[in-house]
């Protein structure tokens, strides 16, 4: 069974919607235009979207999400190293601080032995010997006497009488020695070893951790970009499904993996997604192709009827049949109107399913501008308006898309102020250029468009209270909207002080290969 | 002319097979496209009116099979809908013309004549004359009698096409589709007005005019009589 979306079918639009007269008064205020716009990217509205935006459009590798995960979870990555690391680290110093002062202790013991046993004469001669002692590792000693006066000392610069765990260099060498100072007898002893250990620990611990980085960053970026390369590939898949469907071909499915991840049951929602579209765009297609059939066929016999009625009276004597062959021409006028709406309606169906994309070619907007009004100008002059053509010949307004549909357009947009304008005015056709956008204008100097109808008078069948005496299908605007809408643009209708000014706007011409 | 007419609706073929004979026309009807298919083997046409819906085989698989087969007859497509998509599918597919549902009779019959005497391609006319207008096809140039008439280009096109077609009724929509390629329906009276400018130029400063209206059907130019 075929699913029949009835709403597509212009079953929505409103009939005969009558504007308040009370709400009309409020036209004079508010300049605002009404935009139709089609989902795009919205602008960035405050500093750090902006940033972002910046730096994708600098980068196509930040652009990527996995790449910018992948990153991600180095940067964590880092920092939890560096927090073991840097614990470990402080355990490992803390453990070595507490062996030099344990070796401390135990020499102060052994000088200790040493005073009791050869007084302090002794201890100057263990200094020395400790000193110079080939297979010692190199000791500081600073020794004073209870005056404070310096007995013997291997240190550069002199410091206090006391020191507690406090680094100083020896007056022989560079490095750092930590010393401690103890009493024996009257005399105090500052003993010094060297922290050597602790700075070779120190240079190990950094060392590691830089080749560490050096080495996850190396591996973190390649697996970043890896990822980065897969995914795209896979995104690759859907957005070329994607825009194929964008441009109104939805055979196009996105590639399924049999590997069956997340991403691949994502693409089978979308395909099952697009399935439904193509059902329900299919539907409409021969729901329009049935309606046609089916009431274009007695339409076809009414045409037929009356014009064989209109050839009968035409037989007999003009006199008697005045009345009937006005009545009859009435009624084909009344035939072919309905015939005209009936085709209008099924028109816009066509043009928004999306099936006319397939016919997009680049061609100058300006010579269509340029044929319409060559054409509309002395239409125009004997309605008594000017057609007015600010676009010079050699304009070039290049542009994608339907070149008979867009004629249609620009010729709507004429007709529409040539028949909604009673008084002379002047109708202004105009285009250009404006950040990369073509743009085109028909602007008249009527009466209008109230503000609060602007958006109506894009649906289908909208008539304006004023204008429902004169012919019309109340399908001109919404065939504008549909055919702009197909090239994906943006229209506004604005008030043109006096008068309405409608503006398209089209999107960016992608230059692509 | 011997003429095909492949319509499935018999109120439509009646009209159009008696108007069509009454124009001194010989009309074979036929209701499906297989049908169609094998009398075109059979019997050489001047014209085909082939509709685009058809039961058995549709208009646009037949006209596709002609084609395929060699088979170079005119051939004017009887369509349901003006779409868009259907016009230029039909003459993909090798027909001559299309015609949009609901049709004056008198609309088929000016497109009927309009095909039936084009031109050979190889046959290059570089001169038209209705009476004594002439028009030069090679120069871009448009004379009365001694007088030079000035045509902007588009004008210069609608007095080709009548010229033409002299002595037929070319329908509004013909022109709109050949001097301005128009593929739709204007709501304004655009056939009209270039008319009587083009009135205004080759007709209104002589004598006798040559551009004449035919009411409810189109124009016709023509030699006076």
């Amino acid at each position: 069974m075929r699913h029949v979306d009835t709403n597509s079918m212009g079953a929505s639009a409103p009939r005969g919607i009558a504007i308040n007269p009370a709400c009309a008064v409020s036209f004079e205020e508010t300049g605002a235009p009404l935009v139709v716009d089609r989902g795009q990217c919205p602008k960035p509205t405050n500093l750090w979207q902006s940033f972002l935006r910046g730096l994708y459009a600098r980068s196509s590798l930040m652009r990527s999400t996995p790449f910018r995960i992948g990153m991600g979870f180095w940067l964590l990555f880092c920092v939890t190293i560096g927090f073991a690391g840097y614990s470990f680290y402080h355990s490992l110093q803390q453990q070595s601080l507490q062996r030099i002062d344990q070796g401390l202790d135990a020499r102060h013991t052994v000088i200790e032995n040493v005073y009791e046993s050869d007084g302090i004469n002794g201890v100057v001669e263990y200094l020395k010997a400790s000193e110079s002692g080939p297979m010692q590792e190199p000791v500081g000693f600073y020794l004073v006497n209870a005056q404070g006066e310096s007995l013997f000392s291997n240190i550069g610069a002199i410091p206090g009488v006391t020191l507690d765990a406090e680094t100083l260099a020896l007056a022989s060498d560079d490095t750092q020695y930590r010393f401690v100072t103890r009493t024996h007898g009257d005399y105090m002893l500052s003993v010094g070893k060297s922290l050597q250990p602790l700075e070779d620990l120190r240079s190990i611990a950094l060392h590691c951790l830089l080749w560490a980085l050096a080495g996850s960053v190396l591996l973190a970026v390649l697996a970043a970009i890896w990822l980065a390369r897969y995914y795209n590939c896979r995104m690759f898949g859907f957005r070329n499904a994607m825009s194929l469907v964008a441009e109104g071909n939805l055979a196009a499915r996105i590639p399924v993996t049999p590997a069956m991840d997340d991403i691949d049951d994502l693409a089978m929602h979308i395909n099952a997604a697009v399935d439904r579209l193509r059902d329900n765009v299919d539907s409409i297609r021969q729901v329009s192709t049935d309606i046609a059939h089916d009431l274009k066929t007695p339409l076809n016999r009414l045409h037929i009827h009356l014009d064989e009625a209109c050839g009968h009276v035409n037989t007999m004597p003009e006199e008697q049949t005045a009345g009937a062959r006005a009545s009859l021409d009435e009624a084909m006028d009344e035939a072919a109107h309905i015939n005209s709406t009936f085709e209008a309606l099924l028109r816009v169906a066509q043009i928004e399913s999306g099936a006319r994309r397939a016919n997009f070619a680049h061609f100058n907007l300006a010579e269509v501008m340029e044929l319409a009004h060559e054409v509309y100008e002395p239409v125009a002059e004997e309605s008594g308006h000017t057609l007015i053509n600010r676009l010079g010949a050699a304009e070039s307004l290049p542009i994608e898309g339907d070149r008979e549909l867009l004629l249609q357009l620009v010729i709507n947009l004429v007709e529409n102020a040539i028949h909604h304008c009673s008084d002379g005015v002047n109708i202004v056709l105009d285009g250009g250029v404006s950040d990369g956008r073509v743009w085109l204008s028909v602007a008249d100097s009527g009466p209008g468009i109230p503000e609060e109808s602007r958006d109506k008078v894009l649906r289908r069948l909208y008539r304006m209270e004023r204008s429902r005496t004169t012919r019309g299908t109340g399908l001109g605007l919404s065939m504008v909207k549909a055919i702009g809408e197909l090239h994906g643009a943006t229209i506004e209708l604005t008030d043109n002080e006096p008068g309405l000014k409608v503006t398209i706007t089209f999107i960016p011409l992608q230059l692509d290969a | 002319m011997h003429i095909l007419l492949v319509e499935d609706d018999p109120r439509t073929a009646e009209y159009a097979a008696k108007g069509l004979t009454e124009a001194g026309h010989v009309v074979d009807v036929l209701d499906n496209g297989r049908e169609a298919m094998a009398q075109c083997m059979q019997t050489e046409y001047d014209v085909l009116v082939v509709d685009r819906m058809l039961p058995g085989m549709d208009g646009l698989a037949l006209v596709k099979g002609l084609r395929a087969s060699g088979l170079k007859t005119p051939v004017i497509f009887l369509t349901a809908v003006s779409g868009v998509d259907d016009r230029v599918e039909g003459l993909e597919a090798g027909a001559d013309d299309y015609l949009t549902k609901p049709f004056a009779f008198s609309e088929l019959l000016a497109r009927v004549n309009a095909l039936s005497r084009r031109p050979a391609a190889s046959v290059e006319t570089t001169h038209l004359n209705v009476a004594d207008l002439e028009l030069d096809l090679l120069k871009r140039t448009a004379r009365r009698g001694d007088v030079n008439i000035e045509l902007q280009p588009r004008e210069f096109t609608l007095l080709e096409v009548l010229m033409r077609n002299a002595d037929r009724v070319v329908s509004r929509t013909m022109l709109l589709e050949q001097v301005w390629d128009f593929h739709f329906d204007p709501k304004t009276s655009v056939v009209e007005t270039h008319i009587s400018r083009l009135r205004t130029k080759i007709d209104k400063p002589f004598d006798q005019a040559l551009l004449h209206t035919v009411r409810n059907l189109g124009y016709s130019l023509h030699a006076p009589r």
